[in-house]
């Protein structure tokens, strides 16, 4: 009986396989830095440590992996002397798991300044994306408008808008908050399915430097619920003859052994 | 009890479970193994910092290395930025000259696994109305999820095969469970570059129950290779379990 339980056990060990493959990696925040000032060369510090060199105007990051935590961050003109007064300077506090994006711009005055945006990575319906727009530009509150219609009205310098839309190509264009005339484009912008989009107005629309850049999060559907990968044909096939015979032979044997057949030989007869 | 006893369910038992470990064997040999055959699960390989700098320069532009600072914190690692855009969209406009910059998601489009003989088409799939992988019966085609990563992208890219077919025989995937680690996944995009994997372990799950963390492996670019597993159901036409190989992305493979 106790080898049958052991038997048992060892099976129940075998086909409980562990996910530890599976274990997500949770532990970093992810930052994705946006250069958001004209004619501005600049080097980006974090903890007094110089993370990006010579940032240019319209670029956007990879997003960096950091550790939890709270990040002094400072930005300097390139090739500054670290220990000097830095241009811009901000805290940014870093959850485990979250991402972030933080974007030097002009506010709507013409000045710098440091934005932090926490990102929304929250599932996305199937066959949507997510479309978010951050007005990070020295320009007046505006209607984001897809195909003339308006998605976000009156999006002011330094906010954000979301919405969850149908994964296509949309023409897109931008006017002052109420008014009839863009002002910029109309452009087109994909947006992907099972992404979130994130478009980021720069520059200054007096000075015509005024553009749009954008920061693609993929990976964003939910996991499938099932994954029907089988035909069932395989199923169907018979084992070989001679596993299926050997098997049969010792479960007879083994069968016979554990349940104590008497099998007894009469010697007199054999005489 | 007695010795002779004893000696004697030593022998049934042994038997028995020989004669399991031989069904079982047989099984695991023809993939589709669940009762016996132990899954070869290995731990995470570590990435190699070189390697991985290479993968997320993927996402945007390659830039040169001395551009790259890192933080000096414990297991901080720093990606490298990608300039302005990999792909620049510029229309004539009336009212001002428009500019959008994007990053440029490319789908994968084949998908390549010398160790086992696998050369085979990838098709986007999204989910159906019921959740599940809108995969169709094809079974010398491999989908690839849209809502899962894109390759070279943070995250996990997820992509499925059959295993056997409806009409009959093996299909895409059957040999996936011979995957170990150190083999090769080549992955092909739309736009001709090649990215190169390898394979760090596998996993099983029921096939009712997926890990919600299928997706979640958002500090690196992985891919998971996906098919059917375990026992199959004639009732609800499904197998009791999925079979799952992981793999680290090791970069653009070299151009042969």
């Amino acid at each position: 009986m106790r080898q049958l339980i052991t038997v048992v056990i060892t099976l129940a060990l075998l086909a409980a396989v562990p996910f530890t493959v599976l274990a997500a990696d949770h532990a970093k925040a992810q930052l994705t830095v946006v250069h958001g000032v004209p004619d501005l060369v600049v080097d980006v510090y974090a903890n007094d440590a110089k993370v990006l060199s010579n940032f240019t105007f319209g670029t956007v990051t990879d997003p960096l992996a950091l550790d939890p935590g709270t990040y002094k961050l400072a930005i300097r003109p390139a090739g500054a002397d670290p220990a000097s007064a830095p241009v811009l300077s901000a805290e940014a506090t870093l959850a485990a798991g979250q991402n972030a994006s933080v974007v030097a711009h002009l506010d709507a005055n013409g000045q710098p300044r440091l934005s932090i945006f926490v990102n929304d990575t929250s599932r996305v319906a199937s066959g949507k994306g997510r479309l978010i727009v951050r007005h990070t530009a020295q320009a007046p509150a505006v209607d984001v408008r897809a195909g003339g219609a308006v998605v976000f009205a009156n999006l002011a310098n330094p906010n954000e808008a979301k919405a969850d839309v149908d994964a296509k190509t949309y023409s897109v264009d931008l006017a002052p908050a109420g008014q009839a005339q863009a002002v910029f484009g109309p452009v087109d912008l994909p947006v992907a399915a099972g992404a979130a989009t994130i478009v980021y107005a720069i520059g200054s629309i007096e000075q015509g430097s005024f553009r749009l850049v954008t920061q693609v999060i993929t990976g964003l559907g939910a996991p499938p619920s099932h994954v029907g990968t089988g035909g069932g044909s395989a199923a169907n096939a018979t084992l070989p003859l001679t596993v299926t015979v050997l098997a049969a032979l010792l479960v007879l044997a083994g069968s016979a052994a554990l349940v104590r057949v008497p099998v007894r030989i009469e010697r007199r007869n054999l005489r | 009890m007695t010795a002779s006893t004893r000696r004697r369910k030593a022998f049934g038992t042994t038997a028995l479970l020989l004669a399991m470990m031989l069904i079982g064997g047989w099984l695991n040999a023809s993939s589709h193994a669940l009762l016996l055959g132990p899954v070869g699960v290995s731990p995470r390989v570590p990435e190699a910092d070189a390697l991985r700098t290479e993968a997320w320069g993927l996402v945007g532009q390659a830039i040169p290395s001395e551009e790259v600072a890192v933080l000096p914190l414990p297991e901080t690692w720093i990606p490298p930025r990608h300039s302005p855009s990999p792909a620049v969209v510029e229309e004539p406009s009336p009212v001002r000259e428009p500019l959008l910059v994007m990053p440029r998601l490319v789908e994968p489009v084949r998908i390549r696994i010398p160790s086992i003989g696998v050369d085979a088409p990838i098709q986007a799939v999204d989910l159906a109305p019921d959740g599940s992988l809108a995969i169709s019966d094809d079974g010398d085609t491999v989908f690839w999820y849209r809502g899962s990563a894109y390759p070279g992208w943070p995250g996990r890219a997820l992509l499925a095969g059959h295993l056997d077919r409806v009409e009959g025989g093996w299909a895409v995937f059957a040999g996936l469970h011979r995957l170990q680690p150190g083999s090769v996944v080549l992955l092909e995009l739309a736009d001709g570059r090649v990215l190169h994997y390898t394979v760090t372990g596998q996993a099983r799950a029921a096939s009712t129950d997926l890990p919600a963390e299928l997706l979640t492996g958002e500090n690196s670019s992985e891919l998971v290779l996906i098919t059917c597993a375990g026992w199959w159901d004639p009732q609800r036409h499904v197998y009791s379990d999925n079979l799952l190989v992981f793999t680290r992305f090791d970069g653009l493979a070299p151009l042969s």
